[in-house]
C-alpha cells in the first residue's frame, strides 16, 4: 500500500513524513469516513466486550501505578485508581514480605 | 542529546503489513474499510511492544502514560480552555505539543537511524496524543455549542482530573453522553455503555459532520420515530434519524442539530 518501510527511509524522509504528518493535523484532518466508521465501530465494540483488560502494577516509591494493557472506553484507569461504571477502585500498596 | 542503548521488541503477530498501514495513517492515506481495520489492529498491537533500556522494559502504553498523558496533559487542557476559537485554534494548539513529543523523544536519545522500529515508538506517541487532544478539543467545542444554543446539561470538569476520568462526559436531561472523534471512538471501542454519543467524523467528500448515536431507549425519551437504515447509507439518510442494527447491537443515528432541537423541545425550550 505505501512504497517505503521504516527501515527503508532515511532520517529525512522520516523527518519530513513527520512534518507532513503533524501539518496536515494542524489544517484540521484526522477524522474516518461515515462509512467505515459504523461498521468498524459495531464490530470492534461487540469483539472488545469479549478481551479481558490486563492490568499491569509497578511499585514506585511504595506507590503503586497501574497500566491497562489498552486504552478502552468502558474502564479508566489513571495512577492507582480504576474507574469502573460509577465505581472508582482506589489500590493501596499493603505490604511487601513473605508469607 | 543522550546516545543510548534500547531495542524494540514488537508484539508476536505484528508484521509488515501492520508497518504499513502505521506510515499510511501518517501520510494520510488510509483508503477502505480494509486498511482501517488494520490500521487499528496495529495500534492495538502496539499497545504491547516494549522498548528496553538499562532502566527497564516499557510497554508503548506505559511510555504513553508517562511521557505524554502525565507530562503534557493538564498543561494542554489548560491552555485549551483559554482559547477563543477551540476549532480554529486548537489544532495548532496540538501540533505545538506534537512537537514537543518528538523532541523529547530524541532527547531520550530513541532517534536511532540503526533501530527503524523506533519509529514507531513515534508514530504510537502522535497517534494517541492525536486522539486525546482532538478528542478534548471536540468535547470543548461541543460544551460552547450546547451552552450557546440554550441546551441545559451537566459537563464535568476538564481542569479536574477526578472529574475529567469520569464515566461520561455530560449529562443532558438525565441521559449520560459522550463525546468522541471517530478514530479515538473505534480504536478505544469498549461495550457501547451510554445513553448517547456525539461523534465528529467525515462525510462524502471529506466534510466535517457531528452526528449523535443514541441507545434505542434514550431515542424513545426523545422522539420515537425512526427510519430503518443501513451501515452504507446511514450517512444519505441523514438528517432523519436512522436506526441501524449490526454485531448484535442497534443505535439511532441522528443529525447533531436535529439532536439539539429535539432536547430543547424535551427541555421545554425552542431553538436559538
Amino acid at each position: 500500500m505505501n512504497p517505503q518501510t521504516f527501515a527503508e527511509m532515511s532520517e529525512a524522509e522520516f523527518d519530513a513524513l513527520l512534518d507532513n504528518y503533524i501539518e496536515r493535523e494542524a489544517a484540521g484532518y484526522g477524522e474516518m469516513p461515515a462509512e467505515t466508521f459504523f461498521d468498524l465501530l459495531l464490530e470492534r465494540s461487540a469483539a472488545k466486550a469479549r478481551q479481558p483488560l490486563n492490568l499491569e502494577v509497578t511499585v514506585v516509591d511504595d506507590h503503586l501505578i497501574i497500566t491497562p494493557d489498552r486504552e478502552t472506553g468502558d474502564v479508566i484507569v489513571r495512577g492507582n485508581e480504576v474507574l469502573v461504571g460509577e465505581r472508582r477502585l482506589v489500590f493501596q500498596l499493603a505490604g511487601v514480605g513473605d508469607r | 542529546m543522550v546516545m543510548t542503548s534500547i531495542q524494540i521488541q514488537l508484539p508476536p503477530g505484528f508484521g509488515p503489513d501492520h508497518e504499513s498501514v502505521v506510515i499510511g495513517y501518517l501520510v494520510g492515506r488510509l483508503y477502505g474499510r480494509e486498511a482501517w481495520a488494520k490500521a487499528f489492529e496495529a495500534f492495538d498491537l502496539l499497545d504491547r511492544a516494549m522498548l528496553v533500556t538499562a532502566q527497564g522494559r516499557f510497554t508503548f502504553r506505559a511510555l504513553y502514560q508517562q511521557i505524554v498523558d502525565w507530562q503534557m496533559a493538564d498543561a494542554y487542557l489548560g491552555e485549551l480552555l483559554t482559547l477563543p476559537d477551540v476549532e480554529q485554534q486548537g489544532p495548532a494548539l496540538w501540533s505545538r505539543f506534537a512537537r514537543q513529543i518528538v523532541s523529547e523523544f530524541m532527547q531520550r536519545g530513541w532517534r536511532r537511524s540503526d533501530i527503524p522500529e523506533a519509529r514507531l515508538l513515534l508514530s504510537y506517541l502522535l497517534y494517541w496524543w492525536g486522539a486525546f487532544a482532538r478528542g478534548y478539543a471536540l468535547e470543548v467545542e461541543i460544551f460552547r455549542d450546547l451552552r450557546n444554543s440554550g441546551v441545559r446539561f451537566r459537563a464535568h470538569n476538564l481542569l479536574d482530573r477526578q472529574q475529567r476520568y469520569s464515566p461520561s462526559d455530560l449529562t443532558v436531561s438525565g441521559m449520560a453522553g459522550d463525546i468522541k472523534t471517530s478514530i479515538y471512538f473505534v480504536q478505544a471501542a469498549a461495550p457501547l455503555m451510554h445513553d448517547f454519543y456525539i461523534v465528529r467524523l467525515f462525510a462524502r467528500g471529506h466534510t466535517r459532520m457531528l452526528v449523535v448515536l443514541l441507545k434505542p431507549a434514550a431515542w424513545d425519551i426523545i422522539d420515537g420515530d425512526t427510519v430503518p437504515g443501513h451501515l452504507d447509507t446511514v450517512v444519505d439518510q441523514l438528517p432523519a434519524p436512522v436506526r441501524i442494527r449490526h454485531s448484535g447491537q442497534e443505535l439511532v443515528v441522528v443529525d447533531y442539530d436535529e439532536w439539539k432541537r429535539r432536547v430543547l423541545r424535551l427541555q421545554g425550550g425552542g431553538v436559538q
